[in-house]
């Protein structure tokens, strides 16, 4: 019998070591991480892979002892078990062991927390050491509310120092977009996050990206963007799909009510600067042509970008 | 000494209901937590329901359960509607940790077995004892009533994050600006969901005041009462716990002669006793924010939903995350150290051999309690807190995961070369292992924090807090009510009914949470109603479907469980003392014990882990047991602490 619990024990592992490399090994079937479309993207995942390699090496040698000692030493075995009460040397070694692993991980994480969140410090944390928030190629005030994203894109370049006057005032000539984020390949983009009523978090899988809105705070958060999935062809007014045919989503990550689960807005990576601003004149058009109150500049384009 | 001060009880009130003896407080929480996990139990399966078939009618369900109607209302087609599903998953938790959980742990094993395992006639405090399992009754009411009050139970979450939970409206200010938002967000081009029809909003928004989060209006208020009273609860408990080891021990049981289980439990007293104050003054400042209209949590400029503006605040949402996860992240560890610590002490006797490294062992509980006062923010990496802090965090987390290693090497070494009994209690107990090496292995990714910001509030810190609560302290749990049913009750549970109900569980328990981990790597957040609506997520449905279809059926194999439970109570067989030949003091005495515990006070003379003794009768020396064998180290003689 004691066999069966050793084998009820390596099996329950196995599967589900073998489940982890089912969904890495078959990416088709959709169960693994999604595109890597930022430049932020390869170094999250490469540190999750690490993690997951020493994971995986304590995760085996821990259960293959406790499954074979479940098989070698039932109460059948012959004889008393010895009365060892301890070992002094076998402590400090398995707390040295992970310490190393550990470090390993740390080490890793350190860079790339401080390449992803410490930018700009200087602008939400005043103090005195912090880095000046850095140059932007494009700025964007998303501001959540219960249950979606409106985004303010700024229309002329903007200095630095100038970005909060910019969130708080606005210039007339700030397109207002409701849902959709577009970037073009290579911006160095600053998103200012804000909420008007509770928590929402701005989640983008693709460019591994997350960021909690916060009353009362506007919160930046930069990135840029590696992979373009759509084009603006101007002689059609319309987006078609650029090198990447993918449909790119953004989700809301933090409970905000009954409706969290509706937050749905759309990533639109434009190959280059020229596309995104054609995009963005035919957009100023639109916009201009109707009343902002009523309607969505871009929603009639956000149906033909989903035609190949 | 107190407990001289309590004479033997004499009629029915004062034995089992307003009892002073721990052993029946013990088993009055412990069936009290009985009754709130059959509750959180279906909490979980309805949102499990909604999961794997989220446009699913339930009309079969609403013939069988009418009362749900509001809930599960018609012109929803009769699906459990949006709210009505933040309300399942916030209850779910709410119950499991605060009512399941905790009272399982420190109330339930905490109070029956920490005087009869230092060879104590009582706690400490008796009648404080006693108050702190009646002072969860009104906790008790107030939780169910939330269900009951205009709104229904509140659909914030169990962290009840301001601004959401905190902020509340006069019911008779209008929100014209809702549907417009309703419409604006709905996914129109997924054409999944029913037109949402003015009548059910108008319904839904009569019940409320609060524009903030569903059913957080009343419902909200009498969480929070009830969070307070099984707060000061679980203190009284504590306080009582402390003082018990520190000046109740018999003589000769020096600290470090102590089982495991009372370091568990002893630590955990600690960690609550000053942690929860902190959380305690949270829960009063939400409470008040919601009541008299004072703003700890509203910011500056106040907030706008909709049309409706709530006025200037001048407070700090972020401040109720940092108040509650000073709390409840030690509570993670409150909800682990006591099972730990039983754990050790079953897999002890299962094994016939020494603890290996027990002073490692109490060392690391230390540690792991000295770290938790200092990882909380680790909950915080995305929340808008400076990422410098998350730095710290991050570092004093990843140290976290050297005291959980230190204990799985000398569990496993403790294992290695004995000679295991496969009881029902002792496969739990190995069950426990293996799946606390699966829990902490998944914490390291999130105390990463660049991993952080992709799996934050996935399914992934899901899959991992179920791994750690469910997977690990309720399997510790289950060997524990196993292990000390005997002692308890004076009857033995059906080992075959426990065996089997062991193997489905197991299984079933990997089928429902480990498929979550890979919903997590695919970037599923956590509290979505129907997850179909983004296209990203729509490869993951079969998984999620799979996981409803284990989750349902691991909920009916607890019926065995309940079975066995309540059969035995009646109908087991007899228990001597000592059923499983284990060393500590509890096993000395009778089955039951009697009031008082112990016919004469036990003398300690050793630690409780001597097996394995070649020459000593059962291959084992009892902490009170005197045996003149030739080989065997003197053990200095300790003196009282």
């Amino acid at each position: 019998m004691h066999r069966f619990w050793s084998l009820l024990f390596a099996a329950v592992n196995l599967s589900c070591l073998g489940m982890l490399v089912v969904a890495y090994a078959r990416p088709e079937l959709g169960w693994w991480l999604p595109e890597a479309a930022s430049t932020q993207a390869p170094k999250i995942d490469g540190l999750f892979y690490l993690i997951s390699v020493l994971c995986g090496l304590f995760f085996v040698l821990t259960q293959g002892i406790l499954i074979v000692a479940i098989w070698k030493f039932p109460s059948t075995t012959p004889g008393t078990a010895k009365p060892i009460h301890g070992s002094l040397g076998l402590e400090i070694g398995w707390t040295l062991a992970p310490v190393a692993g550990l470090l390993v991980i740390t080490g890793a994480s350190l860079p790339v927390w401080k390449d992803t969140k410490y930018q700009g410090l200087q602008a939400n944390f005043p103090i005195a050491n912090a880095e000046p928030a850095p140059a932007a190629d494009q700025v964007i005030l998303v501001t959540a509310r219960q249950w979606d994203w409106h985004l303010r894109y700024a229309t002329a370049p903007l200095q630095a120092e100038g970005i909060r006057e910019w969130a708080e005032e606005g210039t007339p000539s700030d397109l207002m977009v409701a849902d959709e984020l577009h970037v073009w390949k290579g911006a160095k983009v600053t998103l200012l996050l804000r909420t008007t009523d509770v928590i929402h978090s701005f989640f983008i899988p693709v460019l591994r990206l997350k960021q909690d809105t916060l009353p009362g705070k506007t919160i930046p958060m930069r990135f840029e963007a590696s992979v373009s999935n759509v084009r603006f062809d101007p002689s059609q007014g319309r987006l078609v799909s650029g090198e990447n045919n993918s449909s790119w989503e953004i989700a809301c990550a933090e409970l905000c009510g009954g409706n969290h689960y509706r937050m749905r807005g759309k990533l639109f990576v434009h190959p280059d600067r020229k596309s995104y601003e054609a995009w963005l004149n035919h957009a100023q058009r639109q916009a201009r042509s109707r009343t902002l109150a009523t309607s969505s500049p871009s929603s009639s384009m956000q149906k033909d970008a989903s035609k190949p | 000494m107190s407990h001289e001060s309590h004479p033997a009880p004499g009629n029915f009130l004062t034995k089992y209901i307003f009892s002073l003896d721990h052993k029946i407080i013990g088993i009055q929480f412990l069936f009290s937590g009985l009754i709130f996990w059959i509750l959180g139990g279906m909490l979980a399966l309805g949102v499990r329901l909604q999961l794997g078939w989220p446009n699913q009618a339930l009309t079969e369900l609403l013939k069988w359960f009418p009362f749900l109607e509001p809930y599960i209302p018609s012109n929803w087609g009769s699906r459990i509607s949006p709210e009505f599903y933040t309300m399942l998953f916030t209850m779910h938790a709410t119950v499991m940790i605060f009512f399941v959980v905790v009272p399982w742990l420190g109330g339930a094993f905490g109070n029956y077995l920490i005087p009869l395992m230092i060879g104590a006639r009582d706690m400490a405090f008796p009648k404080l004892n006693m108050l702190s399992y009646w002072i969860l009754w009104p906790s008790f009411l107030f939780l169910i009533a939330s269900f009951f009050v205009d709104g229904g139970a509140p659909g914030s979450g169990w962290t009840a994050y301001p601004t959401l939970a905190s902020v509340s409206q006069n019911p008779e200010i209008p929100d014209p600006g809702f549907d417009a938002v309703v419409k604006a967000s709905a996914p129109a081009d997924k054409g999944q969901l029913p037109a949402v029809e003015p009548g059910l909003w108008e319904k839904i928004k009569s019940r409320w005041n609060s524009p903030a989060a569903a059913q957080s209006g009343q419902g909200q208020v009498y969480w929070l009462i009830a969070l307070i009273f099984s707060g000061i609860s679980s203190m009284m408990g504590s306080i009582n716990y402390i003082t018990t080891i520190l000046n109740c021990r018999a003589p000769g049981m020096t600290l470090l002669r102590m089982p495991l289980t009372v370091w568990g439990l002893f630590v955990t007293a600690i960690l609550q006793a000053l942690a929860l104050p902190v959380l305690t003054v949270a829960l009063f400042m939400q409470l008040l924010d919601r009541t008299v209209g004072t703003v700890f949590f509203l910011p500056p400029a106040g907030l706008s939903f909709g049309n409706w503006h709530t006025g200037t605040g001048g407070g700090q949402p972020l401040l109720w995350q940092h108040l509650f996860w000073f709390y409840s992240h030690p509570a993670v560890y409150i909800m682990i150290l006591p099972a730990m610590g039983m754990v050790s002490d079953i897999l002890v006797a299962a094994c016939r051999k020494p603890l290996f490294g027990y002073k490692p062992m109490v060392f690391s509980m230390i540690g792991i309690a000295g770290l938790g006062f200092i990882v909380w923010g680790h909950h915080m990496f995305q929340s808008g807190m400076d990422p410098r802090l998350g730095t710290g965090f991050m570092v004093a987390t990843i140290l976290i995961a050297l005291p959980s290693a230190v204990k799985t090497f000398n569990w496993l070494a403790t294992v290695w070369g004995s000679r295991i009994h496969f009881t029902a209690a002792s496969l739990n107990a190995l069950a426990f292992v293996s799946m606390f090496i699966i829990g902490g292995l998944s914490g390291i990714y999130m105390a990463s924090t660049p991993v952080d910001i992709y799996i934050h509030d996935t399914y992934f810190i899901v899959a991992h807090i179920h791994y750690v609560l469910f997977l690990s302290s309720m399997f510790g749990i289950y060997a524990g009510i196993y292990f000390w049913f005997p002692k308890m009750f004076g009857r033995t549970m059906n080992e075959s009914l426990g065996k089997i109900h062991f193997v489905l569980t197991f299984l079933l328990a990997n089928g429902t949470f480990f498929p979550m981990h890979i919903l997590g790597i695919r970037g599923h957040p956590r509290r979505y109603y129907d997850p179909s609506v983004f296209d990203w997520l729509s490869p993951v449905q079969p998984l999620n479907q799979f996981i409803s279809i284990c989750a349902i059926l691991m909920g009916l194999v607890q019926i065995i469980f309940l079975l066995n439970v309540f059969y035995s109570l009646f109908f087991g067989p007899k228990a001597g003392r000592n059923p499983w030949e284990s060393n500590s003091l509890e096993w000395e005495t009778i089955s039951p014990p009697p009031h008082g515990n112990f016919e004469t006070t036990p003398i300690v003379l050793r630690g409780p882990y001597e097996y394995g003794v070649a020459d000593a009768p059962g291959g084992r020396i009892s902490q009170t047991g005197i045996v003149q064998t030739e080989g065997l180290p003197t053990i200095p003689q300790g003196s009282q602490a």
